[in-house]
């Protein structure tokens, strides 16, 4: 890919916007080569083998899909006692990630972190990929899939699942927003480049009137704030609803009044980490040392660690406190948890996905981009399980006994299909995130260049 | 035509259920409407009846009903629940022994997957030290259902005379009510139900009878509420042969097995009756009977449980 | 309906041991389990008899209710046993249940005595043998009434010769209607009648709800007699606590329906609703504005 860089610009048409006209100063890279930077590039061969193997995963998928469609949720490995799997702990997963998005785009924005600039495009399409997916997935939970517009026809406001859907859909709209917004300045630098892509008739309709006026900067300027500070609250209302799905029944494992923060918390380590491996890749594989150093690195482990902690410390409260009192209905779960079936997978997750890469990223060696890289790996496969451990072993603990059914129902392991679905979802999300980096600039070019001048003007 | 002491309108809605068919306890208007002699109108149709005294008699054909081919109810009324009852039962269990014959009735008729049960008897055990005895378990019918609660969209609902129905025809198969069912009652056909006779298959669902059951949609026990129109006990009820279950009506403060007759108040009372989990604050219809000198040995019922306990 | 098996049963084990019965499968056909028909004769408010067939056959060793089995029905029998007065035909439920009333043209057979056989035939099929089974019934009725106190009489009478004649030591039970079943009404599970036809017993489930006027409904009931078969009278009696259907069912509630949210969920999630629909409008309106803005500095150029 990193071939296919050079790109003839038209300088004026660029920096016109810009206070300070080329200036200068030693080791400090101009605009010219930022921008031919930051510019989307066509695939190389990994990047075409990349999108290859994630179409491959989302075509077994729609295969999957397609069976359940035919045969219904039979084909699926959950039966009444663990009535639901994979599908709504993957659904949990994409709700944590999306998170991601008003983290590091509006919390570091409205406290005015600048370094994180780089890394606000990269969070948001994260955060918009999985949300399309969050949605995507609870309908294919859905035993009656065709029926979704009954959501619409009937929905009751009384159920945390119209609560789901409303929030859902809103901060997917307001996540569109923040990505789009700060896109437009990128839009006229992308139509100012005289090479015309394939995607020029998009950026036209997209971005064609953004003209870079003052009067326009200021409006966006508005905007991006309103933005920042109402995805905020929309954010955690999508999380925290979404522990309320588990946390508003009375079952062993979910009947917590702390179920929201905990989701919340969650959700940020596993957004962060997503962003750190998200960081490294395109660092490598668009060349963008320049642009996500190791000072990223350095100050995004460090934030890592803080969320590791504060999740670590709604962990210990949520298993601790249930285990001090071992009440008869939640000492099956606990047990099957701390020393049973699920033990394996659960310290697995606690270490794993939380302590370890805490003990890593302590160090100023470990917050280098490949370890950093390995533990946004850990944080991120760790909560992906975490999540599965949230929602089957209470699901598996009834506060009746499991009896008068088939054996198989006593268990849950998830069928090929419901592997092949959560796989396909996980390889559309990332698919998005791809096609979208292949079209658009990751790093907003407009962003950088503002902020490199203000660093060459002190 | 000789009217007694009882009206000729009260005499002619007797016909109600005289009905041609399964007059076990027969009535005075339909079941329901206690006192309410305007519910069923004359159609001005007359059909020709012998009487006991050897008189041919004419009969208001609204007056008969005939009983297999009840007129059917439509969603909504199914929906709002049969005015002034609040339908009840009682599980006594010192009469269980896990025969499983009111869960192959029920089975039977809903037409349930053969994998699944609506009605559960569960092997109790609940403390080291203490007694093992057999639980029957319905749908609790719960005053405040947490099932319904969180139904995004109606398909289950609470009626007025206590029940909690699912409307096959509108559930989306979210699994929400599975989760929040703190007894584990509802259960989700996977599949087609493999029991379904062809014929039910094409017809209309009915939230009353629960039948057909549909894929990918929840099923659970429905109290009967059909058969209650038509002034029968519920399958449950009737296939028990130890007598276990009581339904009745809390409105009449009366529950019945068939064979007896309890005063409902008197029967909690002296029996010390208690409910599931009340705690949860689900203020369940369904009323216990402690296992309290029992019938029969709990090791008897092992016979008919295969699985491991 | 389990009352009714039982006394089916019952009537059953009568027919057979009192040699009345004619089941001619009897004769061990190791092949075809018998088919066993037994009849009830019922009459309500001394008005209309009807009968209900019931029909099983042993099936893995138990008695299972046989469905669609074809009864035709009979009303008195000639000397040779074959049945006069066709009633009807009747096929069983799923239950192994059919009932039928009596129709008008059998008047005359009806009138003409005070004691009636009633016949129920069935004709070979497949699965099972001919059968024929008869049940004898004698006219009767019975009365109830309410006398002071609270205490219920009834009255049971035989049509003998041309006259009604009360009879002695018939088991009545005295209760209450209630919803599938009578709740009796004293602490005495039946009564029997004497030398004058009465039984008489002490209404003592005070309180017990009425209807809305506070009325009840009496019953006292002959079940399964031999002579008699089952006989039923009903009287409402002001007895009862008057009962006040609650009319607040359909209010707001968390397990309401939809548009039977609780006022403050209403409120609060239409506020919220509306006032971040109301900032993402008012974004969009940004755009739009942005857009304009562009537009006007392209006319200028």
């Amino acid at each position: 890919m990193e071939n296919s860089t050079s790109k003839v610009i038209d300088k004026n048409a660029i920096i016109a916007p810009l206070h300070g006209n080329g200036t200068k100063k030693k080791g400090a890279l101009t605009d010219e080569e930022i921008i031919s930077d930051l510019l989307p590039r066509k695939f190389g061969p990994l990047g075409m083998i990349w999108v290859g193997i994630l179409l491959c995963f989302c075509a077994v998928g729609v295969f999957a899909y397609i069976l359940q469609l035919k045969n219904g949720l039979i084909v699926t490995g959950m039966r009444d006692y663990a009535s639901w799997g994979i599908y709504i702990s993957n659904f949990v997963f994409f709700v944590a990630i999306s998170l991601v998005g008003s983290l590091i785009t509006a919390v570091l924005r409205l406290t005015g972190v600048h370094w994180a600039t780089p890394l606000t495009r990269i969070a948001e399409i994260i955060a918009v990929s999985a949300i399309t997916f969050a949605a995507i997935i609870i309908i294919v939970d859905m035993g009656r899939p065709e029926r979704f517009y009954n959501l619409f026809l009937f929905g009751r406001l009384q159920s945390p699942i119209i609560w789901d859907v409303t929030v859902i859909t809103t901060y997917f709209f307001i996540s569109l927003l923040l990505l789009y917004i700060p896109l437009l300045p990128d839009m006229k630098i992308l139509l100012a480049t005289k090479e015309k892509t394939a995607f020029f008739k998009l950026y036209k309709f997209l971005g064609s009137f953004w003209k870079g006026t003052h009067l326009q900067f200021r409006i966006s300027k508005k905007a991006i704030n309103i933005l920042c500070i109402a995805i905020v609250p929309v954010a955690f209302s999508i999380h925290t609803v979404t522990s309320w799905l588990f946390a508003t029944t009375y079952r062993p494992g979910w009947d917590s009044t702390n179920f929201g923060p905990y989701f919340i918390s969650g959700a940020f380590l596993v957004g962060s980490g997503a962003v750190t491996v998200a960081m490294y890749i395109f660092r490598k594989y668009y060349n963008l040392k320049n642009y996500i150093t190791y000072d990223h690195f350095d100050k995004m482990g460090k934030i890592v660690v803080m969320l590791g902690l504060l999740y670590l410390y709604f962990n210990v409260n949520e298993y601790l406190i249930p285990a001090f009192k071992m009440k008869k209905p939640e000492e099956g779960f606990l047990d099957s948890l701390f020393v049973g079936d699920f033990a394996p997978l659960f310290w697995s997750a606690i270490l794993g996905g939380m302590i370890i890469p805490i003990i890593v990223l302590l160090f100023k060696k470990g917050r280098h981009p490949f370890p950093m890289f390995i533990c946004g790996i850990m944080i991120v496969v760790g909560a992906w399980f975490k999540r599965y451990l949230i929602v089957t072993p209470t699901l598996l603990h009834p506060f009746l006994p499991m009896h008068n059914v088939p054996e198989s129902y006593k268990h849950y392991f998830p069928s090929w299909q419901e592997w092949a679905i959560a796989c396909g979802s996980l390889a559309g999300a990332l698919l998005i995130v791809t096609i979208f980096a292949r079209i658009f600039p990751i790093i907003p070019i407009q962003e950088t260049l503002i902020e490199q001048h203000e660093k060459a003007n002190h | 035509m000789d009217t007694n002491n009882t009206s000729r309108k009260e005499f002619l809605a007797s016909l109600v259920t005289t009905g041609l068919v399964l007059a076990g306890c027969s009535s005075k208007k339909t079941p329901f409407e206690t006192g309410a002699d305007e519910s069923v109108k004359p159609t001005g149709e007359k059909v020709k009846l012998l009487s006991v005294d050897g008189e041919v008699i004419e009969v208001d054909k609204a007056f008969l009903k005939p009983v297999p081919n009840l007129p059917a109810i439509s969603n909504s009324e199914e929906r709002k629940g049969i005015p002034g009852k609040k339908f009840v039962m009682v599980i006594d269990l010192s009469r269980c022994k896990n025969l499983r014959k009111c869960q192959a009735a029920c089975n039977h008729m809903h037409h349930v997957h053969s994998n699944l049960n609506w009605l559960k008897i569960y092997p109790m055990d609940v403390g080291e030290k203490t007694a093992p005895y057999w639980q029957p378990t319905t749908c609790m019918h719960c005053d405040e259902p947490p099932c319904v609660k969180v139904c995004p969209v109606d398909a289950t609902f609470k009626r007025q005379d206590g029940i909690v129905l699912i409307d096959s025809d509108r559930c989306i198969g979210c699994r929400f009510c599975m989760a929040a069912c703190p007894y584990s009652i509802r259960v989700f056909n996977w599949e087609k139900p493999d029991t379904i006779p062809e014929e039910l298959c094409g017809q209309p669902y009915s939230c009353e009878t629960s039948v057909p059951q549909k894929k990918g949609t929840v099923g659970k026990c429905d109290f009967c509420p059909d058969m209650a129109r038509k002034n029968e006990l519920p399958h449950c009820v009737s296939a028990c042969p130890n007598g276990t279950f009581f339904y009745g009506d809390y409105n009449e403060d009366s529950v019945t097995n068939g064979a007896e007759t309890f005063r409902l108040s008197d029967l909690l009372k002296d029996k010390a009756g208690y409910q599931l989990m009340p705690e949860l604050g689900t203020k369940p219809s369904v009323y216990y009977l402690p296992p309290a000198a029992r019938n029969f040995p709990f090791e008897k019922g092992l016979e008919n449980d295969k699985e491991k306990i | 309906m389990k009352r009714q098996i039982i006394n089916i049963c019952i009537g059953a084990i009568f027919i057979l041991s009192s040699g009345l019965s004619a089941v001619p499968s009897m004769a061990q056909d190791k092949e075809k389990s018998p088919l066993k028909v037994s009849i009830s004769y019922y009459t309500s408010d001394n008005k209309l008899p009807y009968l209900i067939v019931n029909a099983k056959a042993k099936k893995d060793g138990k008695f299972q209710p046989v469905a669609g089995a074809e009864i035709k029905l009979y009303l008195d029998k000639d000397s040779t046993g074959k049945g006069i007065g066709l009633i009807g035909k009747v096929v069983t439920s799923e239950k192994g249940r059919a009932g039928t009333d009596i129709p008008p043209s059998l008047e005359k057979i009806w009138k003409s005595n005070s004691s009636h056989t009633f016949v129920a035939v069935t004709d070979k099929t497949k699965d099972y043998d001919e059968t024929s089974t008869d049940i004898t019934v004698a006219k009767s009725r019975i009365i109830i009434d309410t006398a002071d106190d609270k205490n219920v009489v009834a009255t049971v009478s035989e049509f003998k010769g041309n006259d009604w004649v009360p009879v002695k030591g018939v088991e009545v039970k005295l209760g209450i209607k209630r919803l599938c079943g009578d709740l009796q009404i004293g602490e005495e599970q039946s009564y029997t009648t004497d030398s004058l036809g009465k039984v008489k017993g002490e209404f003592k489930k005070t309180g017990i709800p009425g209807n809305k006027n506070g009325d009840i409904v009496l019953v006292a009931k002959v079940e399964d007699n031999d002579t008699y078969g089952s006989i039923r009278i009903e009287k409402t009696a002001p007895w009862g606590k008057r009962f006040l259907a609650d009319n607040d069912f359909f209010t707001r509630a968390l397990w309401g329906s939809q548009f039977h949210s609780p006022f403050w969920l209403v409120f609060m999630a239409y506020s919220i609703v509306i006032g971040v629909w109301g900032t993402i409008i008012y974004l969009i309106f940004l755009i739009l504005k942005i857009k304009k803005l562009g537009k006007q500095e392209e006319m200028l150029k």
